[in-house]
């Protein structure tokens, strides 16, 4: 299911200066970033304030995260519809070990971690080493998580956590919350690795081009499968960030999380059919959706046509991704 | 992307082993195999007529969006609006003749023309504009499911003008309407499909793009009306729906989108494109339907449930592939 654009891209060298700058993806999404920001500003002066914008972005948190996943994930040139449902199941894992066998907070973690981990890693083996189609592999084990969740839980939430959790999300510095310093530290680790090293052009070259990866002497099993593992293991973080921030695991969580952090990566300039984006970029991007949805419900409008606009963004940014790409490409001939 | 001749199969000379070797004869196991041990476990209530009574009054529904996703899936594309775009168009007939005061018929024709445009638009976003089929059919997924809200701001509409209602009560040879109508339709369908030229371009598109397109086919076109057709299937699944109900609910078909791609999964439909046929899907709705109701039956806690059907979804696609694989060995 890969389209012939994939032939067109390879890693193309960046522009310096202003018009560099302008041109890079991350700026031209800030820009309706900004736009819409102002806008909304107008209508309603109170969402400039550093009070409202802090609230959007601590609720980014838990999206943000799974989205850095997602993001590695598409850009390997698969996509991951688990992660939501994967996310609920490492949540109530940790619910579980912290507080029906009162494990402590650090092992708490890390067997929800390793369970977010094992899902990405039957996603991967699935994927990449027995050649099923992502999407319905990634959707046989939402279905997995999904029931698992439920299983394990019986269908409750798993409350209260220990209360030193709780006041940890409680902490405000700069008026923002831990969780989302950490969320933006996986962000900013994730983005200098995909950047800067030869792990992020393996993937973006396996995404890219795979023949010609394969050609380069690039193990893309292993590539996918990690992008994989890494999605899952970021799933099982924020199921365990989400269970802290409401000192419960709830087997209704993550529900959805999957369509939107995909709706993010889109926005975020990354590129659908593989091979091409920043993290940075689907920063802004999840960002942007958090802002759109804040804006609208100032405006008050109603959630059903939310949806709607969603959707046409959704489409809008990837039929702008594509005609980006057809400009560049003619400019290069 | 490996594409293999599957539709080529050894033609055995007699009756019997031509069945034997057929696809569906292979899917059609598990059902068996699934109804043996839910009776063995269960014998009171599983082979009871309510209960296959009941499960036979759920199935047309799904079987006929299932037999929508087939096509697209065919032609190696995949449809994730179907679920919403069938209550779309499920709100979408009831809206035209009791807020718009329309003619039942002018309304059913509306409806259906409703479900066919959100394919056609599917179809134009994905062929003409490259978008990719999973990402577009989120899009739309989104939008139908967000529209089917607005056309009454989330209330149903009920009961239903010119005597639509006692149309679902009737049972025409001790069956319901829209079980008759399913069956139509995949008589149709798999006739199609099997016999015609239409149907064997639809699977050559599939099967391998670039040599239909040097036989001659109109790929482009082959892709776009396979969406189109989805969409009216889609439509009129979400119309019976409705009549059958004498109620329009908006949250008709919500995740109906992956119970019908499991269906055409398990029923032997590649998810590669290039195979499919329509008796292969009618096998794999009963089959996750029975599944579904013999877990309740031998008394498998409802949660786990939603796991088993993603396990056999998985087994059912990593049995499909371990076939192939056996085929281009030998």
């Amino acid at each position: 299911m890969q389209s012939e654009a994939n032939i067109i891209k390879a890693n193309r060298p960046r522009r310096g200066g202003i018009k560099g700058l302008l041109l890079s993806p991350e700026v031209s999404i800030l820009i309706p970033l900004i736009v819409l920001s102002v806008i909304t500003g107008i209508i309603n002066p109170k969402f400039l304030s550093w009070g409202n914008f802090s609230v959007i972005l601590r609720y980014s948190t838990f999206i943000g995260v799974v989205a850095i996943g997602q993001a590695v994930v598409i850009m390997s040139g698969e996509i991951d519809l688990s992660v939501g449902a994967n996310a609920c199941f490492s949540g109530i894992i940790f619910g579980v070990c912290a507080i029906t066998y009162d494990l402590g907070f650090i092992p708490s973690a890390l067997i929800a971690m390793l369970a977010g981990g094992l899902i990405g890693f039957i996603n991967g083996y699935l994927v990449a080493s027995f050649g099923l189609v992502n999407f319905i592999t990634t959707l046989a084990t939402m279905f997995l998580c999904h029931g698992l969740a439920i299983t394990i839980s019986g269908g409750e939430p798993i409350a209260p956590l220990p209360d030193a959790y709780f006041d940890f999300a409680l902490l405000r510095p700069l008026n923002l919350s831990w969780l989302f310093f950490i969320m933006l530290g996986i962000l900013i680790i994730t983005e200098i690795v995909m950047r800067f090293t030869t792990i992020g052009r393996k993937v973006k070259a396996t995404g890219g081009n795979k023949e010609a990866a394969l050609m380069g002497g690039i193990n893309i099993k292993r590539v996918k499968w990690g992008a994989y593992i890494f999605s899952g293991v970021l799933a099982g973080i924020c199921g365990i960030l989400y269970a802290v921030e409401l000192s419960a695991a709830s087997p209704e969580s993550g529900i959805g999380l999957e369509f939107r952090t995909i709706t993010a990566c889109a926005v975020g300039g990354i590129s659908l059919m593989g091979g091409e984006g920043s993290i940075l970029g689907v920063g802004i991007g999840f960002v942007l959706l958090m802002v759109l949805a804040n804006c609208l419900q100032l405006l008050k409008v109603e959630s059903n046509w939310q949806l709607v606009i969603i959707g046409a963004i959704l489409i809008g940014a990837v039929l702008f991704d594509l005609a980006k790409k057809r400009v560049q490409a003619k400019s290069e001939q | 992307m490996q594409k293999n001749k599957n539709t080529k199969r050894t033609n055995g000379d007699n009756f019997f082993s031509r069945i034997f070797h057929s696809p569906e004869f292979g899917v059609l196991i598990p059902l068996l195999v699934i109804m043996l041990i839910t009776t063995l476990i269960n014998p009171r209530q599983f082979l009871t007529i309510t209960n296959f009574s009941t499960m036979l009054k759920i199935i047309p529904f799904l079987a006929i969006v299932a037999l929508a996703e087939t096509f697209p899936l065919m032609t190696g594309n995949v449809d994730i609006s179907v679920g919403r775009v069938m209550g779309f168009a499920g709100m979408v007939f009831p809206y035209c003749m009791m807020v718009l005061g329309l003619n039942g018929w002018i309304s059913f024709i509306i409806a259906l023309l409703s479900g066919g445009l959100i394919g056609l638009f599917n179809g134009f976003l994905i062929v003409k504009l490259k978008l990719p089929d999973f990402i577009a059919t989120i899009g739309t997924l989104y939008m139908a499911g967000g529209a089917r809200f607005l056309l009454t701001k989330g209330y149903p509409l009920s009961p239903l003008p010119f005597g639509f209602g006692k149309f679902g009560d009737l049972t025409p040879l001790g069956l319901s309407w829209p079980f008759l109508i399913a069956v139509i339709l995949f008589v149709v369908v798999g006739f199609t499909i099997k016999k015609t030229v239409f149907g064997r371009q639809l699977l050559a598109t599939g099967d391998n793009r670039a040599v239909a397109a040097l036989s001659g086919i109109n790929v482009p076109r082959m892709r776009m009306t396979a969406y189109t057709i989805c969409g009216f299937l889609v439509a009129i699944a979400g119309i019976l729906f409705t009549i059958d109900l004498d109620n329009g609910v908006p949250q008709n078909g919500d995740g109906w989108e992956f119970k019908a791609i499991a269906s055409c999964a398990v029923g032997g439909v590649s998810l590669r494109g290039g195979k499919g046929s329509a008796l292969g899907v009618a096998i794999g709705v009963l089959i996750i339907n029975v599944l579904d109701n013999s877990l309740i039956m031998v008394g498998v806690p409802a949660a786990l449930q939603k796991s088993l059907t993603g396990i056999v979804l998985a087994g059912a696609v990593m049995l499909d592939i371990i076939k192939q694989r056996r085929k281009i060995r030998a």
